[in-house]
């Protein structure tokens, strides 16, 4: 389990994240849901250890250092692949730093999206690098996959194809933590969400209570950050000067 | 040389391309070195010989040759440009980390502690070492060549050495 106790960040007088507290059990999908800038990303961040912060972040019940980052995987719009490497190059090295890298899952992936296996990875397409992005990710042998906007560029088909495999391949001991702005779309593939605003977590909600309420993840998502559905409409009349 | 050089290296690299090019600095540095000391040291050797009317090739007693610090002066620029350039390679090393993506992210989160640093400094520290024990080496050949080959008489006296050095 990942357990975050009164985590703070700032950067410099500006608060990314106050006081949070939460835990990512094993074998849940998490989305992580928030505005830009809301601190999902620094959220990911100072769990992977990338930013300095105040509070208590630990893996199993112990800190977060070189001897357990291993068991954390991270995907990111930014991508963290070695551009001039090969998909080869990059199993490569994997498998030589991450002691539980999956070979059988990352052969599997790459040849479902038919990614080129012998060009570096400089030369794919946007989609294909997200798609690299995440085969790593999900190969490295990790029990916590962060995923920061990970399919930003893909297409609508090439996302639902994502959706699907990952739900197909994940053993239940792992754990998949997703920020993206793409709500409905990640709906049925998660099952718990966290709502992210300014820094504070606002909402931490399961799955099978919105079923219970008979609300969808984007109404209650809605109602949570207050989204005023008439501010379009007024917005327009404002413009035109015509009445709604 | 190479297999080993690819774990030294930030991941991704061209590994023949760097090893030519610091095989090819080096041997510039060095080559420079020799050609300006040597160069040096043959003009200024000829300068304490004249010519009589016989055609004997005569020892000047009233000239001194120039002393060895003057001689290897500018040597070892090219040694210093090379360190410099090293120091600009390993700093590069770490920003290729965040060219084209951030690949940072990838190196800080390894178990492997000191990966990152291991990659990016081991192969400017080698060769910057590399660059200061062949200094060393041949400031001491040159001057052991100084010594065997510019005759007693018309070496300075210490004393004149400083003044000059």
């Amino acid at each position: 389990m990942i357990k975050i106790n009164s985590l703070t960040k700032k950067y410099g007088t500006k608060t990314a994240l106050e006081n949070v507290d939460l835990e990512f059990p094993r074998g849940e999908i998490v989305g992580l849901f928030g505005e830009n800038g809301a601190g999902k990303t620094t959220l990911m961040k100072c769990i992977l250890g990338f930013l300095s912060y105040k509070g208590e972040i630990t893996l199993d019940g112990e800190k977060i250092s070189t001897k357990n980052i291993e068991k954390i995987s991270f995907a990111t719009s930014e991508h963290s692949f070695f551009p001039a490497l090969t998909a080869e190059g990059h199993r490569d090295f994997y498998s030589e730093h991450f002691p539980e890298f999956n070979e059988k899952r990352f052969q599997g992936l790459m040849e479902f999206f038919a990614l080129p296996k012998n060009r570096p990875i400089r030369t794919f397409s946007m989609g294909q690098k997200n798609q690299f992005e995440v085969i790593l990710a999900l190969s490295q042998g990790a029990d916590y996959i962060l995923m920061d906007e990970p399919f930003a560029g893909n297409d609508v088909f090439n996302r639902e194809d994502f959706y699907k495999v990952l739900s197909g391949i994940l053993e239940e001991h792992e754990t998949v933590i997703l920020s993206t702005h793409l709500i409905e779309e990640v709906s049925d593939f998660i099952g718990r969400a966290v709502l992210i605003r300014e820094g504070n977590i606002i909402s931490d909600v399961k799955a099978e209570e919105l079923e219970e309420q008979g609300k969808t993840l984007i109404s209650y998502i809605k109602e949570e950050f207050n989204y005023r559905g008439d501010r379009v409409s007024k917005a327009l009349s404002d413009i035109t000067g015509e009445e709604e | 040389m190479t297999h080993k050089l690819v774990k030294v290296l930030p991941v991704g690299y061209n590994v023949k391309k760097v090893k030519t090019a610091l095989l090819w600095g080096y041997i510039i540095s060095a080559a420079f070195s020799a050609i300006v000391y040597f160069s040096n040291l043959i003009v200024n050797y000829n300068n304490l010989f004249y010519y009589d009317e016989a055609g004997n090739r005569l020892l000047r007693t009233n000239v001194k040759m120039a002393s060895f610090h003057l001689l290897r002066e500018r040597a070892f620029d090219f040694f210093l440009i090379f360190i410099f350039m090293l120091l600009v390679f390993s700093i590069y090393n770490f920003i290729y980390h965040y060219i084209g993506s951030k690949s940072i992210f990838t190196m800080r989160r390894l178990p492997q502690k000191y990966e990152l640093i291991k990659r990016c400094v081991t192969v400017p520290v080698i060769f910057i070492i590399l660059s200061f024990v062949s200094v060393i080496v041949l400031n001491s050949v040159y001057f052991s060549i100084y010594e065997h080959v510019v005759p007693e008489v018309s070496k300075l006296s210490s004393e004149e050495m400083m003044w000059r050095f």
